[in-house]
């Protein structure tokens, strides 16, 4: 009889993924998500309700002295590596959907990890440069 | 609404196609099944807008990045950006930014909630809830945003 | 003189006409296809009467599942509109003027309505008990004379709710709600399974993690199993969760 999909309880050595990664998954995903909350709400009230400009946009200078002060700094750097993480934990999870084997999840899960270093290293780059020029 | 389709990469579709025709409700491809939510009910069209507000504000992140590469090439640079920013255009598109950061961010809570098994049959009125919150928070970013320009 | 053809259920006068757009598929055809009948309906018409007239006077070939008549056996889940129905408890005359039946989705089609339940039941895993104790419903009145009172598991195993999840649509590896459903239900009142086993089962990536909480399988469950509500309990304990707030009614049990 063939069967369309392993239904069955596997054993362990046959599954796509190691014993608890879907868990860790999701509460990475949670926790990325609830510190969101918080971090998303300050950058957007800080880049679009503060300055008294149209939408309020800051202007170069702004910028500038805004990255510049240590605690923005290290915030806005959290800021994006929590988010990272939970826009590429999300977009794993269209991904996995989408019916792939094993191997390939292990190679979109390689790929992500490496997209999210790649971003996160980036914006790093990005701020760390801003900040020295304030 | 509903397609017909032996559409091939589902693992296993090759034996199914023998058995018969396997009806997929929505559009397009099997693998976006999920984006059709007509004559669904509302848990469906909470997840349909979760995914693509997700997937627009991950497509957001990288033009982020890509838009705030402007400032380490000048103060000139990127004020040429603001004028751009500051047009209705832009700040409608800021607007629409907002709604789908509230609908993603609130609707998360209510997944968050729901989908961690700690009030597993409460999505509906968190749903209803978190629309009351979000709405009144839109209006009141979108008044902001749209007025000081 | 009334004809046969005149009634449908048999209990009175035809009150009007209703048009079926049937699915069609048989073995060799290259594509299936819609046919259509006009049939004459009374007030208490149901879609399963509807069809058995098509099939007595209009078409013979028409191939359908049902049973019980009283939507306890599931045999007879279809899609009428686009929803998720049992055809035998679901009347026409609060349906459109045109009613589109097609067979339940996800699920490969053998004949017309009837699509292949062995790959449903592929789907559940390998300890399934039929018989518990789970839905005792506390306020029904047991009969004279009965000192004990079982009631089967809810859930009827008729497949609406796999037809219904938007992300069994989008891949075939997803086991689904029914048996998501029916692991939790096995964990929470084992009467021999193995928990340790079903949990190992339901934590997989295609288990109780590829559901994304749409609740399409709870809206669509003729028969208030609430797959969705069940799966997020599987996914409360998978996260070791003493988290969950379950409604009073389920505690009243």
């Amino acid at each position: 009889m063939a069967t369309v999909a392993p239904t069955r309880p596997r054993p362990a050595k046959r599954r796509p993924v190691p014993a608890g990664t879907s868990v860790r998954a999701w509460w990475w995903t949670v926790i990325t998500g609830a510190a969101l909350l918080v971090l998303l709400l300050v950058h957007m009230v800080a880049h679009h309700f503060v300055v008294e400009e149209v939408g309020g946009l800051r202007s170069y200078q702004q910028v500038l002295e805004y990255i510049g002060n240590p605690l923005i700094f290290t915030i806005e750097c959290f800021f994006l590596v929590t988010v990272t993480t939970h826009a590429l934990m999300g977009l794993r999870s269209v991904l996995l959907d989408m019916g792939f084997g094993a191997r390939a999840r292990r190679r979109i899960d390689a790929g992500l990890w490496v997209l999210g270093f790649a971003t996160v290293a980036y914006g790093f780059f990005l701020v760390g440069t801003l900040a020295s020029r304030a | 609404m509903s397609q017909t389709t032996t559409t091939p990469g589902l693992p296993g579709q090759e034996e199914r196609a023998q058995r018969g025709p396997v009806l997929r409700k929505g559009i397009g491809p099997t693998p976006t099944g999920w984006f059709d939510p007509r004559g669904r009910a509302l848990g469906t069209w909470a997840f349909s807008v979760n995914r693509i507000t997700g997937l627009g504000l991950v497509f957001y992140l990288y033009l982020h990045l890509a838009v705030l590469s402007l400032l380490l090439a000048g103060e000139s640079n990127w004020n040429d950006f603001l004028e751009i920013a500051t047009t209705w255009v832009f700040l409608g598109l800021d607007v629409l930014l907002l709604f789908g950061i509230l609908f993603h961010g609130l609707n998360g809570i209510r997944v968050a909630l729901v989908g961690t098994g700690i009030v597993p049959g409460r999505q509906q009125a968190l749903f209803w809830a978190f629309t009351v919150i979000g709405t009144l928070t839109l209006a009141y970013g979108a008044i902001h945003i749209l007025g000081s320009a | 003189m009334q004809t046969m053809e005149e009634t449908v259920s048999g209990t009175g006068a035809v009150t009007e006409t209703r048009r079926f757009r049937v699915f069609r598929f048989k073995r060799g055809d290259q594509t299936p296809h819609f046919d259509t009948f006009d049939v004459p309906i009374e007030q208490r018409t149901t879609v399963l009467d509807a069809l058995k007239w098509i099939q007595l006077h209009r078409d013979a070939s028409l191939s359908l599942r049902h049973s019980c008549y009283h939507a306890s056996c599931g045999t007879c889940g279809v899609r009428v509109n686009g929803r998720e129905v049992l055809m035998c408890v679901t009347a026409v005359h609060d349906l459109g003027h045109e009613v589109t039946v097609e067979p339940i989705a996800n699920i490969p089609v053998l004949a017309d309505l009837v699509v292949d339940m062995e790959e449903f039941y592929d789907r559940f895993p390998d300890q399934h008990p039929y018989v518990r104790r789970s839905e005792f419903n506390p306020e029904a009145a047991v009969p004279d004379g009965i000192a004990t009172y079982v009631r089967y598991e809810d859930c009827i195993e008729c497949g609406l709710c796999v037809s219904a999840c938007p992300i069994v649509g989008t891949t075939d590896a997803y086991v689904g709600p029914a048996a998501l459903a029916a692991a939790q239900r096995m964990i929470e009142e084992p009467r021999g399974a193995d928990p340790a086993r079903l949990i190992d089962w339901a934590d997989d990536p295609d288990g109780a993690w590829r559901c994304h909480a749409a609740f399409e399988c709870t809206e669509a469950c003729p028969s208030n199993v609430n797959p969705a509500a069940r799966i997020m309990e599987l996914r409360g304990m998978l996260v070791g969760g003493r988290l969950s707030f379950r409604d009073r009614e389920e505690e009243a049990r």
